[in-house]
C-alpha cells in the first residue's frame, strides 16, 4: 500500500518511471514491480480462468500468482523483477 | 559444454555461505550458485541495490559472510538457477540467457525453503500472502503491501515481524498463535539456554509489541477471510489442542492484510532429483533426505545443510553449512575432518532448539481441515477440495494420482503451493499416512526456464 | 497369513495401458467376466505419457486400416466411456523443410488416398495461411483433417472405469509373477500385491504389458521381440491458444499439441534410446527447445515447465504384435505398438474381445502376427 518513511538517511534508489497498462507509474530503481505495484495501492494485477483477482501471495517466486506481461513477454513474475525506466508492463487476464 | 568444479554450493544463505566458506578455506576449489541477485537467502535478505540507507545487524552479517567467501577463493555464479540433476552429479544452470553444465566433485545443497500455504475460505483474495511475503517486501524493499495487517499462523517468527510492521508505522490488528505456547514453553526452557540472540530478538519484539499495544492470542487461528475483491475482515476463532476451531468463539476481524506464518517447506527437490532418499518428518516440514552426521545424503558426495533437511533456522544451518564444508573438502582430499567435533556442542545446542521448535510449533491436524468443499486447493489450476473428492471416489489415492485426473499439481508452481494441501486432504479422507500418499514426483526443469536458454549452450 | 486369494475370470489381462484397459471395456461389454492386473496404476506408463495424438496419417501401410478403424471408434469414445477425454479432432500436419521430405509426403499422400484416408498436400503459401503460427523454416506439409488428439491419461483412466462399471476387475498395484499353462492353454496368471499372491484362472490371457511383455512371456517360453526405447516431452508453460493441430515434422526431430488448458506438449520424433530409464536426459531437452522455438516461433519467449519420459516398447519392423500365439492356446498378444499405439488403443482392444467372443476379428491380423518374426 505505501513505501515506508524511513530515517532521512535512508534513501531508495533513483525514480524510474514504468508504464503499467498505459499508464505511467513512479517508482524507485531497486523495487520490483510487485513492489512498485502494491505500493502504488494496487493489490491484484491478475484474473485467474475463472475470473478471480491475484496478486501477490509468495513474494519469491514460487506460487505464480503475480504473472505480468513485461516488454512483451507473458509469464513474468513480478516478484522477482527489478523496475527499470520506460519498462512496458501489462497485467494479463486469464490465459485462456 | 560442461566446466568441472570440485564442490559446488547451491543456495547463498546462512547454510550456503558458510558452507562454501569452510569449503574454500581448505583450498577445495568451490563454486556457490544462487539466484538472487544479492546472495544472503531469505534470512540475511539485503535491501533492493540502489537503496541507501543503514543495513540491518543480520544484513551486516550476511554482507560479511559473502565477502568472506569470495576472499577465500570461492566463484560467486548469481543470478542463476539450478533447474536439473543429471548422471554424475551434473548440474544443469540457467541464467535467462544460456545454459550451462556444471559437474561436482561433491554438492551441498542448502535451497531452504518457502512458507507453508494454508488453505481455508478466501485464502485466494487478494491480500492474504505469506509471512514471507510481507517480510520480504518489508527488508528487501520498504514497502508495506497493506494498511491492517493480521497475523496468523505459529512460532516467534511472527513476533518479529509485527514488531518490524509496527516500527514501519503499519497497524498489525493482532497476532495469532495457533500453539498455546504457554506454559508448553517452559517444559523446554533448557533448549532455550545460549540462544542468547533469540532471546535477546523475541524480547525486543515482545516489547514492541506491548508498547504500540498490539494483541497476541496464544491458542487463536484463522478460520476464513472475507472480501469483495480483497481481503476486508477476518474470522478468527480459539483452537482446541488440535488446532480445531472451537464453535461458538469465532470472532470477526477487521484487516486488509493477512500474513500467513505457518512454518515452512523444505525446498528438497535437487536432493530428491540426486536421488537421495527422503523421509516423512512433519515437525520439519514435511519430506527431507535422510543425512549422516556429516549432512551426507544417501547419494554419495551430495550433502545437505539447512532448511531444506529439515526447518531449523539461520544458527542451525551455518553449522550444518560448516560441517559439510569441512566434510566434502576432505573427502576429497582437502584438510580433514578434525575440526568437525568442534562443531558438535553449537550443533547439539541448535538441534535442541529445532526440537523444542518443532515440539511446539508443529500444526495440529485442525490446520487441515479449515478449507470446505468449494475452497480452492490449487491455485494455479483453481481446483477445489470437491474436485478432489470426485477423484478420490474414482479411485485415486495418492497425490500424484489425484493430480493426474483433476489437474491439481499441474500448473505453473508445479505443486508446491498445493500438494501438501492435497496430501493432507487425502490422508484425511482415506485414512492413510501422509507418508503413504506422498507428494509429486519432481522433474526438471525445477524451475521454469526460457526455451532459448535451454537450447543455447555456453 | 497370506493364504493365496483366487479370483475365477474368463479373461484376464495383464497391463492397464489403454490397449489393456481398452480390451477389458471391450471383453465387458460383450459380457465376458475379465479382470485385469496393473503393476502399478492404470495409465502410469506410456499411455499416460504421450504426446496424445490420434493419428491416422503417416503409418505403416499394414496399420493404416487399423487407424482408420479406431478413429470410427473414438468419435464415439467420450459419450460411450462417459467422460471428457479432451478428445479434439484439430488435425494433423505433418511439415517438410525441404524437396525431399515433401516428395516422401506427397507419395504417401497418395498411398493413403487409395486407401480410403483423405489428406490434402498444402505447398507453402497454403501452409502459411492454414498454420500461420508455423515457422519459415517449412515449406509445405501434408494434412489429415480428421485426426486429432486427447488427454492420454484420462482416456486411459475412463476405459478402466467404464470397464469397472460394467462388471471387470481391476486390480491395480499388482505385479504379474507368473502365467500358468495347463496341457496346451493358459490356465491362470499369479499376481502379487501387497498382502502376498493371488490368482487369477482363466481360459485367456491377453498380455498388453507393453515394454514388460517380453519378460513374462518369456516365462512361458514364446520370445516377444519388443525392445524399451525411452520417450521425453516437455511442457511449455501455459500460453494463449496458438494451434490446435498435431503437428510434426521428422526434419527437425520434435512434434507439439497444444492441450485444452494451453500447455504445449513437445516431445521427440528421432530414433529414442534404448533403455527402461525414465529421467529426461539435458541433451534431449535441449533439442526439445530447439526444435519448439524453430516450429513456433510464438514459443520463443516462453518457458518449459516440466518434463518427463516414457518407456515404448519396440519391435523389429515397428508395427504391433497383435494376434493369437501359435502352440499357447487362449494366449493373446497385444503389444509392440512402438509409440504409436494411442490411437490404436480402442481398436486393438476390440479386436481382442472379437478374438475371445467370435473366435476371429473384424480385420485381419495377419501383418501383426507374432510368427512373421520366426
Amino acid at each position: 500500500m505505501t513505501r515506508i518513511k524511513d530515517a532521512p538517511e535512508f534513501q531508495r534508489g533513483a525514480p524510474v518511471t514504468i508504464i503499467v497498462d498505459g499508464a505511467p507509474l513512479p517508482a524507485f530503481t531497486g523495487e520490483t514491480i510487485a513492489g512498485a505495484l502494491l505500493a502504488s495501492g494496487r493489490r491484484a494485477w491478475r484474473h485467474t480462468r475463472h475470473g478471480q483477482p491475484r496478486g501477490m501471495f509468495c513474494g519469491i517466486g514460487v506460487c505464480f500468482d503475480c504473472l505480468v506481461t513485461v516488454n512483451g513477454t507473458p509469464q513474468v513474475r513480478a516478484c522477482l523483477t527489478p523496475v527499470a525506466e520506460g519498462m512496458i508492463v501489462q497485467t494479463q487476464e486469464a490465459m485462456l | 559444454m560442461t566446466e568441472q568444479v570440485e564442490i559446488a554450493v547451491v543456495g547463498a544463505g546462512p547454510g550456503g555461505l558458510c558452507a562454501a566458506l569452510a569449503a574454500a578455506q581448505t583450498g577445495a576449489q568451490v563454486a556457490l550458485i544462487d539466484n538472487n541477485r544479492n546472495p544472503g537467502g531469505q534470512y540475511y535478505r539485503q535491501t533492493a541495490r540502489g537503496f541507501r540507507g543503514e543495513p540491518s545487524s543480520h544484513q551486516r552479517e550476511g554482507a560479511a559472510l559473502l565477502q568472506q567467501v569470495i576472499a577465500a577463493g570461492a566463484r560467486i555464479i548469481a543470478e542463476t538457477n539450478v533447474w536439473g540433476a543429471f548422471d554424475d552429479k551434473v548440474l544443469a544452470l540457467n541464467d535467462g540467457a544460456a545454459t550451462t553444465y556444471l559437474q561436482a566433485r561433491a554438492i551441498i545443497l542448502a535451497t531452504g525453503a518457502y512458507d507453508r500455504p494454508v488453505a481455508f475460505p478466501g485464502w485466494t483474495l487478494p491480500g492474504a500472502m505469506t509471512a514471507g511475503a510481507v517480510q520480504t517486501l518489508l527488508k528487501e524493499q520498504r514497502i508495506l503491501p497493506g494498511k491492517r495487517f493480521l497475523l496468523a499462523g505459529m512460532g516467534p517468527l511472527q513476533l518479529v515481524l509485527a514488531a518490524e510492521l509496527a516500527r514501519a508505522g503499519a497497524q498489525v490488528v493482532a497476532v495469532l498463535e495457533g500453539s498455546r505456547v504457554f506454559p508448553r514453553v517452559l517444559e523446554h526452557a533448557g533448549a532455550l539456554w545460549g540462544q542468547w540472540a533469540r532471546l535477546s530478538e523475541g524480547l525486543s519484539s515482545w516489547l514492541t509489541l506491548a508498547r504500540h499495544r498490539i494483541p497476541y492470542r496464544a491458542g487463536w487461528g484463522i478460520v476464513a477471510a472475507e472480501g469483495a475483491k480483497q481481503v476486508e475482515q477476518a474470522t478468527i476463532a480459539r483452537l482446541d489442542e488440535n488446532w480445531r476451531p472451537i464453535r461458538g468463539s469465532e470472532e470477526k476481524i477487521a484487516c486488509d492484510t493477512i500474513a500467513l506464518g505457518y512454518g515452512f517447506i523444505p525446498f528438497n527437490t535437487l536432493s530428491r532429483l540426486l536421488g537421495a532418499k527422503q523421509e516423512w518428518r512433519p515437525e520439519l516440514g514435511g519430506e527431507v533426505p535422510m543425512r549422516d552426521a556429516q549432512m551426507q545424503t544417501s547419494a554419495s558426495g551430495v550433502y545437505a545443510v539447512g532448511d531444506c533437511a529439515g526447518i531449523g533456522g539461520a544458527a542451525l544451518a551455518r553449522i550444518e553449512g560448516q560441517i559439510a564444508g569441512i566434510a566434502s573438502a576432505a573427502q576429497l582430499g582437502h584438510g580433514t575432518a578434525d575440526a568437525i567435533p568442534a562443531r558438535a556442542s553449537a550443533l547439539a545446542r541448535e538441534r535442541r532448539f529445532q526440537q523444542m521448535y518443532a515440539a511446539l510449533f508443529t500444526p495440529g491436524a485442525g490446520l487441515y481441515e479449515l478449507s470446505q468443499d468449494d475452497t480452492i486447493l490449487c491455485r494455479c489450476e483453481e481446483i477445489t477440495q470437491a474436485d478432489v473428492r470426485r477423484a478420490l471416489a474414482l479411485g485415486a489415492d495418492t497425490t500424484n494420482e489425484v493430480k493426474l485426473i483433476t489437474r491439481g499439481g499441474m500448473g505453473d508452481c508445479q505443486g508446491r503451493m498445493c500438494a501438501h494441501l492435497i496430501a493432507n486432504f487425502i490422508a484425511r479422507e482415506t485414512g492413510r499416512s501422509v507418508a503413504q500418499v506422498g507428494i509429486l514426483p519432481p522433474r526438471p526443469p525445477i524451475f521454469p526456464i526460457p526455451i532459448t536458454a535451454l537450447g543455447v549452450t555456453r | 497369513m497370506n493364504g493365496q486369494r483366487t479370483i475365477g475370470a474368463e479373461a484376464v489381462v495383464i497391463g492397464g495401458g489403454i490397449v489393456g484397459c481398452a480390451s477389458a471395456y471391450y471383453l465387458a461389454r460383450r459380457g465376458v467376466k475379465v479382470a485385469l492386473i496393473e503393476k502399478a496404476t492404470i495409465g502410469g506408463e506410456a499411455s499416460g505419457r504421450n504426446g496424445g495424438g490420434v493419428r491416422q496419417q503417416c503409418r505403416d501401410r499394414r496399420e493404416r486400416p487399423f487407424a482408420i478403424a479406431s478413429v470410427k471408434l473414438w468419435e464415439g469414445l467420450p459419450a460411450e466411456l462417459g467422460f471428457d477425454i479432451e478428445y479434439v479432432r484439430g488435425g494433423n500436419i505433418r511439415m517438410a523443410t525441404n524437396d525431399a521430405r515433401m516428395e516422401l509426403l506427397r507419395r504417401e499422400g497418395a498411398e493413403e488416398l487409395e486407401d480410403g484416408l483423405q489428406v490434402e498436400m498444402w505447398d507453402r503459401d497454403e501452409l502459411r495461411r492454414r498454420a500461420p503460427y508455423l515457422g519459415e523454416v517449412f515449406i509445405g506439409a501434408k494434412y489429415c483433417a480428421t485426426d486429432g488428439a486427447a488427454n492420454p491419461i484420462l482416456v486411459t483412466k475412463a476405459f478402466g472405469w467404464a470397464a469397472q462399471r460394467l462388471g471387470a476387475t481391476i486390480l491395480t498395484r499388482t505385479e504379474v509373477v507368473g502365467i500358468s499353462i495347463e496341457g496346451a492353454r493358459v490356465a491362470s496368471v499369479t499376481g502379487r500385491d501387497k498382502d502376498g499372491e493371488l490368482v487369477v484362472e482363466a481360459p485367456w490371457v491377453i498380455n498388453a504389458a507393453g515394454p514388460w511383455s517380453a519378460a513374462l512371456s518369456h516365462a512361458i517360453g514364446v520370445e516377444v521381440p519388443v525392445e524399451p526405447a525411452r520417450s521425453v516431452i516437455a511442457i511449455v508453460q501455459r500460453c494463449a491458444p496458438l494451434f490446435r493441430e498435431f503437428i510434426s515434422s521428422h526434419d527437425l526431430g520434435v512434434y507439439a499439441r497444444q492441450a485444452r488448458e494451453g500447455q504445449v506438449h513437445v516431445g521427440g520424433t528421432n530414433v529414442p534410446a534404448h533403455t527402461f530409464d525414465q529421467r529426461a536426459p539435458a541433451d534431449v531437452l535441449e533439442h526439445l527447445a530447439r526444435g519448439a522455438a524453430e516450429m513456433i516461433p510464438a514459443l520463443r519467449g516462453a518457458n518449459f515447465l516440466r518434463s518427463w519420459a516414457g518407456t515404448l516398447e519396440m519391435t523389429p519392423d515397428k508395427v504391433p504384435i497383435l494376434g493369437h500365439v501359435d502352440g499357447v492356446k487362449g494366449y493373446i498378444l497385444a503389444t509392440g505398438f512402438s509409440g504409436h499405439g494411442f490411437c490404436l488403443g480402442p481398436i486393438a482392444g476390440k479386436l481382442v474381445s472379437e478374438l475371445v467372443v467370435d473366435g476371429a476379428p473384424s480385420l485381419s491380423l495377419h501383418e501383426f502376427r507374432l510368427a512373421r518374426f520366426a
